[in-house]
Parts: C-alpha cells; structure tokens; sequence
C-alpha cells in the first residue's frame, strides 16, 4: 500500500535527484550510455524499496545503490582501467582554461582504479564523511583514506593535511 | 580555488556530459516488478491454484509466547504437525508447504512456501517467499510473495519482512525470512509491545527460517521496530532493526 502519495514523493524525489546521479554514474562508468543506464537502475531499486527507504534518507540510499551497482559491473570484470599512470596535464594550471582543466580531471578519473574513482566520486562529488564513504561502501575506514589519498595523489591533487597546518600553525 | 576545488568542480559540471531526461514510467514499471510485490491471486482460478500433495509433516516451531526481553530464551518449542507438504506439478513450491494455524473467515489455512524466482534484474535473488492460503480442499493459492531485491536472498540476516495487510479479504501476517544457522527466536515491537514470530524452517535449508506474526497480535496499521532475531541464549544475531515493507 505504497499508494499515490508514496508515488507522488518518488517522482519528486526523482525529478530531483536523477541529474546528479547521471553526473555520478558518468563519473564511476566514463560512459554516458552507462551512465544513464546505471542511473536508472538505481532509480529503479530505490522506487522498489521505496516503502522502506522514503522516511529515512532515499538519496543516500540511492547514491550506494548507484555506486554498488557499477562497482558489481565492474566486478564481473566488463573492464578495467585502472593504471598508476595519469596523464599529463594539458597545460599549467594558472593559464589553462577552465573547460580544459575539468576535462582533463574528469578524464584523468578513468586512470583510478575502480574502487579508487568510486571512493572519490562518493567523497567529493557527493561530499560525504570518509566515515560515511566506509559504511555506505561496507568498507573499513582504513581502506577509505588509504584509497582516498592515493587517489589523490594520482590526481596530482594535493591538499593540506591537517598536521601540517597544526604544525606550520605551531612555528614561530 | 585549490586543487580539489578544481575537482569537485570538474566533477560537478563535466565538460562532456549533460544529463538526460529519465522516464520515470518505465522506472516505476520496472521497480514495481522488483519491489516486494504483493500478489493478489489471479482471480482464485484453478490455473492459480496449486494442488497440494500431503507428503508429510512440516516442522513448525511455535516459540514460546508472550516473553518478553531479549534475554530470555526461547522456550516451549512446541513441534505441530502441520499436514501439507510438498512439491506442486507446475514446480512452482520449493520444498515443503508450512501451513499455520491461522484460519480465514472461510476457513482456510494460512501457509507460505517458497516459489521461484528468475529475474535479469535480480541475479541474486533466486527464490521468494510466498504467503498464501492451504484450502479447506488441499490446493494452494497464492496471495503475496516477498522477496530478496538488494542482495543475495541467502545473505545471513533478515529478509524482504513485509508488514501485514488485508488483500481482497486476505489477512497477510506481517512475515518474512531470516537466513541464519541459530535462530531460535524472531520478535518485533509492534505499537510499543514486544511479540513473538512463529518460525518455521525451510525443508530445502534449514537455515532458512521463515517468520510471521499472527495477524490478532501484529495489525495492519501497527507501527513495527526492532526486528530481532535470538539465539537459543538469548543472544540477539546479526540484521537487527530491519525494516518491513508493505505492498
């Protein structure tokens, strides 16, 4: 006994959250066929499990869903990508353009291994807790940072950790 | 802007990539034959109805009534027979039939069996779990089936529990299935009371354990928490606090 109104709340849930879950499928597939596909299908769970997931929090739900869903496509192993090699930045970043500059990132994200790329995905594009990354991924907090970091760092990407603040803070 | 901003930005707004409308319909079609669907018998015709072949008695373990708190351990195991039994002609029952003592208005009684299940979009879902009614001429007809839709239906833990409800004058327990090697108990907070499950073992694998609660004590509307099953200690297993479904 679902009814209307519980149908009225998905679709609106739907209509609201189904862009940036095709933006987060784009990102763990690297293809925009996939993507649209994998979003679906993870509307598709959500709306089946809708009765139960409705009153607690139906977008987290959805987003492990999504990323449960390509990672066990990943699993059955349609491909890998995964390389400790990321290719060089087009241009130095003062001077790049921005388009370039995010096509490169998005591009550089296929050379992250699955599980790195979705650990990013779900850390920075949905701007979760490493905390929660651990526990909507079923992985331990460890696992989480370890993956977190490297992927980072294949991404050139670097960001202060905070004992380097509290230590540059701490000098005179 | 730093690095990482340069990422969450690329990330949000991907150079090559824009969303596309989903159609919604087809996403609900398609989540409605996945959800835990309710069933209604197709019109109680013969070609729904299932001849039941009485092969022998079905355990059924009625747990000790009316306890309350979880450290008190399962008791009084009373071993009922329960006639039916048994695999239909179409293969459409998965071992044994449990009947329960639960009557209909027209006297029939309340059973569940396993039935097949084989679905592209669920390729670790296998069986579900059918509520139905044994006749007072011994066929089975089905009223609604739950099942597994998000992991493996044999993943230790609680399983598809759907709440109870009425369908076409059809009272449905509130049940369901747990997978686990030492469930002696399965209770639930129905309206703030605590009330125990019957359970009863699945004939294929023991560790299969079917759960309902008798619909005078579990209604309908009851607003069910702390889904928890026991050990034969007391000790509350794995997947405590799942959450029932309804249609």
């Amino acid at each position: 006994m679902g009814g209307r109104r519980g149908d009225d709340e998905f679709v609106e849930f739907a209509r609201a959250s189904s862009a940036r879950l095709q933006r987060a499928a784009y990102l763990l597939t690297g293809d925009r066929h996939q993507a649209e596909e994998a979003a679906q299908a993870a509307l598709v769970r959500v709306y089946a499990a809708w009765g139960r997931v409705r009153r607690k929090d139906p977008y987290a739900y959805a987003r492990t869903v999504l990323a449960n869903l390509v990672t066990d496509q990943w699993r059955r192993p349609l491909r890998e990508y995964a390389t400790e090699h990321v290719p060089e930045q087009p241009v130095p970043r003062d001077v790049a353009d921005d388009v370039t500059r995010r096509r490169w990132l998005v591009g550089a994200l296929k050379a992250l291994s699955p599980r790195e790329r979705t650990v990013i995905v779900m850390r920075h594009f949905f701007d979760i807790t490493e905390v929660d990354v651990a526990r909507e991924l079923n992985l331990s907090l460890g696992t989480v940072k370890s993956l977190n970091s490297r992927a980072l760092a294949k991404l050139r990407i670097s960001i202060p950790s905070p004992r380097q603040g509290m230590e540059s803070g701490a000098t005179r | 802007m730093n690095n990482l901003d340069d990422l969450k930005d690329a990330m949000h707004s991907p150079p090559d990539f824009a969303p596309s409308p989903i159609d919604l319909g087809a996403v609900m079609a398609a989540g409605g034959r996945l959800r835990r669907r309710r069933r209604v018998a197709v019109g109680a015709s013969s070609a729904a109805a299932v001849l039941v072949l009485l092969v022998g008695g079905s355990q059924l373990t009625r747990l000790g009534g009316g306890g309350s708190g979880p450290d008190r351990p399962a008791t009084a195991v009373a071993a009922r027979p329960s006639g039916p039994v048994s695999s239909a002609p179409s293969g459409d029952v998965l071992g044994e039939v449990i009947t329960t003592d639960l009557a209909t208005p027209g006297d029939d009684r309340i059973a569940f069996w396993f039935v097949p299940i084989d679905d592209d979009a669920l390729p670790r879902t296998t069986f579900g779990l059918m509520a139905g009614r044994r006749t007072t001429d011994d066929k089975l007809k089905p009223e609604v089936v739950t099942n597994e839709t998000e992991g493996s239906d044999r993943d230790p833990g609680f399983h598809a529990p759907e709440a109870a409800m009425e369908v076409d004058g059809f009272r449905s327990p509130a049940f369901g299935y747990y997978v686990g090697e030492h469930v002696a108990r399965i209770t639930v907070v129905a309206d703030g009371r605590r009330v125990d499950a019957d359970l009863a073992p699945w004939s294929r694998d023991p560790s299969v354990v079917v759960f309902w609660f008798d619909p005078a004590e579990v209604k309908p509307d009851a607003r069910l928490t702390k889904l928890t099953a026991y050990d034969a200690d007391g000790k509350a297993l794995p997947g405590a606090g799942a959450e029932f479904g309804v249609g």
